[in-house]
């Protein structure tokens, strides 16, 4: 467990990775609860969620990791489902180890750090992709500090 | 109708002022006993020396005195109890109402004298959004103080209006013999409720509820509030039932479990309070064990047991405690949880049902059915498992998905002793499976696709909801690090409208490779008093799809880990993905074994 890092911090921590990437795609791309594709659900969580670093359920108290969701907006129309592939490179070139799933339609990076990322294509057709964040574990004692993240993440 | 108290009586109202009238009943009553008494005893034993015609007259007068005299303080007892009870429920009543108003009030909302709940305006904290988000964000609003805070601040009103005049009537009762009294509290208006005949009925047992859930759903969705409100009066734990829609599910639930909480708080706090004068009691002492509580001395023998009373009274504050903390809707969420079972009175722990969103107005619906060990208390952690799985279910394509976390069971408590038997699925299997016939009964609009994943013994519960003789309204089965489904095939598995022989398609297992849970099935016939479960459903006799997991935690030599039994919902693991793709209705996506 990272015993200094805030969930404060680690909130905002995904979120800048995240614009790091978001940085890397063209000027109208963002980050929004809302993806493009009005037959996707509008993601149902506004804060992080608080996931467990134990296993069982016997314990029910201790440390977190964090993980955050966003759609992917604003890709040149056409041309979304390129994105699949072109993000896990933005990663490599920043030196992220990846992972990818051709069948689930599922890529990972894993930072340094003990951060990761999660992209994902809905399934619809039409390249719709989700981006997921995730911290290290950290204390239990600073979740309630958070806040709900915002609506959207611009491009920066 | 029943008037019910207005925001202010909710607040000006003094239950303790009952207590000087009460005290005063006792003392009379006990006064006028005694006297009584007295009298019956001295003329019934003055024949011997008071005789003649004067002296039998004496002794009749007396005899009608002490007759008419017993219904004075037979009356007097009534009131004595009418107005203790009436303290009671008033004091609960009134603390309900004012903690829900509170509540509202607290988060910025306005509750108007009759309960009426009005939004905050969302430009006022988000100064900087657009339009679009301020107009989302109001109606958002408008929904929370509607079905958040209006319902259950109104219907708390309503219950102390009825708590009130149940109390007034009660009194007026003890009296109707010994003529008219000035009740406590006549100040605040009731009335009789406005009930339909057939409401009406089932409250004087003349009929009763209908037990089919689409009938019982037929007569619901006709009766006006009132109508609810009366029969939830009656019968505290209506919000189970199945065919009931789930906003009024949420409301009757969230209602019950406000007033056991209270009383479980109340209890516990009074036996905490003997406690301290005796740090020396423990729980140890059997509560009928007289002959240890004979050890005590004598002047604190009641007081023990009154404290074994308490703690068996809130013997269930964790589990209530952790079901209303997570049924706030101060969740990840923006969407509030709901509260679809609520039941402190069936099994041996309380029973509880929460959904991350409303089930009936979703487009997919899971329902999650967790394992050996699971109760209310440890909800906590079976939500994140709910979050995930509703996010990962999003991600793979869902338009409106909502996942509920059902523990209608009493789950087995331990792994060794419990989880081999049998019974504690075969007594939950009905229940889920009626859970799963309310929620496509319930549903507007186009059906759901309805998904039962069991996570361990949760498996087995749910295979037995989908056999012996019973159909299972589900579109597809889930089972996860399965001991057994009580089935040895899924071809067993009687799913709505899926044909004999097809099941197959509809039925996903997993287990992960350092998991030892599946390994079950070879202990019985080894070990005495160890229930089967049936066949592994990750093994390619059982017929059933099987996906792909991650290998999971992995000990030194024996490599098997418990850990890894729980590892099946981490966020970017194999398995959720896939659990994701399942739910969505993606099973080309999924990657199988």
């Amino acid at each position: 467990m990272h015993e200094s890092l805030t969930a404060v911090d680690a909130q905002f921590k995904i979120r800048a990775y995240m614009s790091e990437v978001l940085a890397e795609l063209p000027a109208g791309a963002a980050l929004s609860k809302k993806p493009d594709n009005p037959d996707l659900a509008t993601t149902k969580h506004r804060r992080p969620l608080p996931n467990p670093c134990w296993e069982g359920n016997v314990q029910s108290s201790g440390p977190r990791y964090l993980s955050i969701g966003y759609w992917i907006t604003g890709l040149p129309a056409g041309s979304t489902a390129e994105y699949f592939e072109r993000i896990p490179a933005i990663w490599q070139n920043k030196g992220w180890a990846t992972e990818t799933n051709d069948v689930s339609d599922v890529a990972k990076a894993k930072i340094p750090d003990g951060f990761g990322l999660q992209l994902q294509d809905a399934g619809k057709g039409d390249g719709s992709l989700s981006l997921t964040g995730f911290s290290p574990c950290l204390p239990e004692s600073t979740i309630d500090a958070m806040e709900d993240d915002p609506f959207t993440i611009p491009h920066p | 109708m029943t008037a019910p108290a207005t925001k202010n009586q909710a607040y000006a109202i003094q239950p303790g002022a009952l207590s000087a009238q009460v005290a005063e009943w006792r003392s009379l009553h006990d006064r006028i006993v005694a006297n009584l008494d007295l009298a019956q005893r001295d003329y019934a034993g003055s024949t011997s020396y008071w005789v003649g015609n004067a002296g039998d007259r004496a002794r009749e007068t007396t005899t009608t005195t002490v007759t008419e005299g017993r219904k004075i303080t037979t009356a007097l007892n009534s009131a004595v109890t009418a107005g203790t009870d009436g303290q009671t429920t008033i004091t609960t009543a009134k603390n309900t109402a004012t903690a829900a108003i509170d509540l509202a009030e607290k988060e910025k909302f306005t509750v108007a004298q009759d309960g009426t709940v009005t939004a905050p305006d969302a430009r006022l904290s988000l100064p900087d959004a657009n339009a679009e988000d301020i107009t989302a964000a109001q109606a958002a609003l408008d929904a929370t103080a509607k079905n958040v805070y209006e319902r259950p601040i109104k219907a708390a009103l309503l219950s102390l209006g009825q708590a009130i005049e149940d109390t007034t009537v009660a009194i007026e009762r003890a009296f109707e013999n010994v003529g008219a009294i000035k009740p406590v509290a006549q100040t605040i208006e009731v009335s009789l409720g406005e009930r339909s005949q057939q409401v009406q009925d089932i409250l004087d047992g003349k009929s009763k509820l209908p037990e089919d859930t689409q009938e019982f759903h037929d007569l619901w969705t006709t009766l006006s509030d009132e109508d609810k409100d009366a029969l939830w009066n009656q019968d505290r734990y209506l919000g189970n039932r199945d065919g009931m829609p789930a906003t009024d599910r949420d409301h009757y639930n969230r209602l019950t479990l406000d007033e056991q909480l209270t009383a479980a708080q109340t209890a516990r706090a009074e036996a905490d309070r003997l406690k301290a004068e005796h740090p020396e009691w423990n729980l140890s002492v059997a509560p009928t064990g007289m002959g240890d509580a004979q050890t005590l001395p004598e002047d604190s023998v009641a007081d023990y047991q009154t404290w074994l009373a308490k703690m068996e009274e809130s013997r269930h504050l964790d589990d209530l405690t952790t079901t209303a903390k997570v049924a706030d809707s101060a969740s990840p969420s923006g969407e509030p949880r709901m509260l679809l079972g609520m039941d402190d009175k069936s099994g041996q722990r309380v029973q509880a049902i929460v959904a991350d969103g409303n089930p009936d107005t979703a487009s997919h619906v899971t329902t999650y059915v967790p394992g050996t060990g699971s109760q209310p208390s440890k909800l906590e952690g079976d939500m994140v498992r709910v979050d995930q799985m509703t996010a990962q279910a999003e991600y793979a394509g869902a338009s409106k998905p909502v996942t509920v976390a059902w523990m209608g069971y009493d789950a087995p408590p331990a792994v060794v002793s419990d989880a081999t038997q049998r019974d504690y699925a075969q007594a939950g299997a009905p229940a889920l499976n009626a859970f799963q016939d309310g929620l496509r009964v319930t549903h507007e609009g186009e059906p759901s696709r309805n998904t039962v994943l069991g996570h361990s013994y949760g498996t087995t519960v749910v295979g037995l909801s989908a056999a012996e003789g019973r159909t299972l309204d589900a579109d597809t089965v889930v089972l996860v690090a399965s001991p057994g489904a009580g089935v040895d095939s899924a071809r067993d598995l009687s799913l709505t409208g899926v044909p004999d022989g097809q099941q197959y398609q509809h039925v996903f297992s997993t287990r992960a490779e350092n998991d030892p849970t599946p390994l079950y099935e070879n202990l019985p016939g080894w070990i005495p008093g160890v229930d089967r479960h049936g066949e592994d459903p990750t093994e390619i006799e059982f017929g059933g799809q099987v996906f792909t997991s991650d290998p999971g935690t992995r000990t030194p030599v024996v490599e098997y880990s418990g850990d890894s039994h729980s590892e099946y919902w981490e966020p970017g693991s194999t398995s959720l993905v896939n659990m994701g793709h399942i739910i969505a209705g993606n099973p080309g996506k999924v990657t199988y074994e």
